[in-house]
């Protein structure tokens, strides 16, 4: 048994009004030192209860009271509906005095209900209402005419007029080739991909063209000596912008 | 094995019990007669007073609590089921008068002359007698918790007989109920109080 355990048992035990308590609960209390002292206590706090004395009411109490009593009667100028009723039923002569009396006396004349001031509030309070409705539907009507506007062209969208046409024609023509251009880069990165893990060599830097050897560049014209023969740093160049535009084309896509 | 004492049956029995003697008196009160009235303020005035000065902690406003119990209970003995006992009625009606004041006690400052006359907020600083100590403790706890212990121990009735009185749940009586009474007993822990 725990001590939150214990100390729930207890309780219920107290509420119960129990005198002997459970064995568990008293073996626990034997073993917790905290347990037993809340044990003592709260009995302790039952002995002391038990034993309250009775409290005696101020001598002339009751006399007081009646007296409370017969004056709270009387400042009543008439005699409530409940009671008439049950006078009614048991004294009936004492009854008809009663009210007899009622009609007679004539009550104190009731305030007047202030009319015009509740007209008044009731008239600003339909004021703030309209005004408030009429704030709210003037802010919306932007909204609303915007509103109104893309529901006409999701409307003319749906009709079949050739304008309307062209233009669906348009989109997903554009839609189709931006998937292309997605397609193709795919595939071009995966090529090269390929490309670089097959150990594709390109030549070094300092390589010379084959074609810039004085023999080898005997009988061409000289035009086409340049682009026939670039140097290797030429073609690492051209071969490190090509992959760059891929890549950037690559990552404005995704 | 537990018994619960037969004291306590007995005095529960009596109270759950409709008094025939009871109802011939509402009757005789409702039908304005004046030496019924006092005969009924006679009979109950200790059961009210004394719960009204448990909860009050001062002599002076519980009497006039009790008076205005007095007062409201003669203004709806119409109203009583006479199937029902008497008395719990009567509790219910000083419970919420007590309850009114503590609030409006709570709201309103207390003039310098009369806080000599209330029961110590403050616990002294020597150990007094059992019965002090805990009617001082009584009077540190909340409202709630203080009604329900008065109602349990003072006037002898069961966690179901509080709950009816204060129109509160049984679990939320139970629960005030173990507050009160592990809230005395730390309050008699630091008190210096010894378990004998």
């Amino acid at each position: 048994m725990t001590c939150f355990e214990f100390e729930e048992q207890l309780q219920a035990q107290l509420d119960l009004r129990v005198q002997n308590y459970p064995e568990d609960l008293v073996s626990h209390a034997a073993i917790c030192g905290a347990c037993s002292s809340l044990l003592e206590q709260l009995q302790r706090i039952n002995a002391v209860t038990s034993r309250w004395p009775e409290i005696d009411s101020p001598a002339n109490f009751s006399t007081s009271a009646m007296a409370a009593w017969k004056s709270n009667s009387a400042a009543k100028t008439t005699t409530s509906m409940p009671d008439l009723i049950v006078i009614a039923a048991v004294e009936p002569e004492r009854h008809s005095t009663i009210a007899h009396e009622f009609e007679t006396h004539s009550l104190p004349p009731r305030p007047a209900v202030p009319s015009a001031s509740w007209a008044l509030i009731a008239s600003t309070i339909a004021m703030c209402v309209i005004f408030g409705a009429g704030l709210r539907v003037s802010q919306n009507v932007p909204y609303a005419h915007h509103r109104i506007a893309n529901d006409v062209i999701v409307a003319n969208n749906h009709s079949s007029s050739p304008e309307t046409q062209i233009s669906a024609s348009d989109r997903q023509l554009d839609v189709l080739l931006n998937d292309a251009q997605e397609a193709y880069s795919a595939l071009v990165s995966q090529a090269l991909q390929h490309a670089s893990t097959a150990s594709f060599l390109l030549p070094p830097a300092e390589t010379t063209s084959p074609f810039r050897s004085n023999d080898a560049m005997n009988g061409f014209p000289d035009s086409l000596s340049q682009p026939l023969s670039p140097w290797g740093h030429e073609l690492r160049d051209a071969f490190d912008s090509l992959l760059d535009r891929i890549f950037s084309s690559q990552d404005s896509s995704t | 094995m537990t018994h619960i004492s037969a004291i306590t049956i007995r005095q529960r029995d009596a109270k759950l019990t409709v008094d025939g003697s009871e109802v011939e008196l509402v009757q005789n009160c409702l039908t304005g007669h004046d030496a019924s009235q006092r005969d009924f303020v006679e009979q109950f005035q200790g059961l009210i007073f004394g719960i009204c000065l448990r909860m009050l902690g001062h002599s002076q406003d519980a009497e006039d609590v009790a008076q205005e119990v007095f007062l409201r209970a003669f203004r709806n003995l119409h109203r009583w089921d006479q199937v029902r006992p008497l008395r719990p009625w009567l509790l219910t009606i000083a419970a919420n008068r007590c309850r009114t004041h503590l609030e409006e006690r709570g709201r309103r400052p207390i003039p310098c002359d009369l806080q000599a006359d209330m029961l110590p907020e403050q616990p002294p600083s020597q150990p007094q007698d059992d019965a002090e100590e805990v009617q001082n403790a009584l009077l540190t706890l909340r409202h709630e918790y203080r009604q329900c212990f008065v109602l349990f121990y003072q006037q002898d009735l069961s966690v179901e007989e509080v709950a009816q009185i204060l129109d509160r749940p049984e679990g939320t009586i139970k629960i005030w109920l173990h507050r009160a009474r592990k809230e005395i007993a730390e309050y008699l822990r630091k008190r210096g109080f010894r378990p004998n």
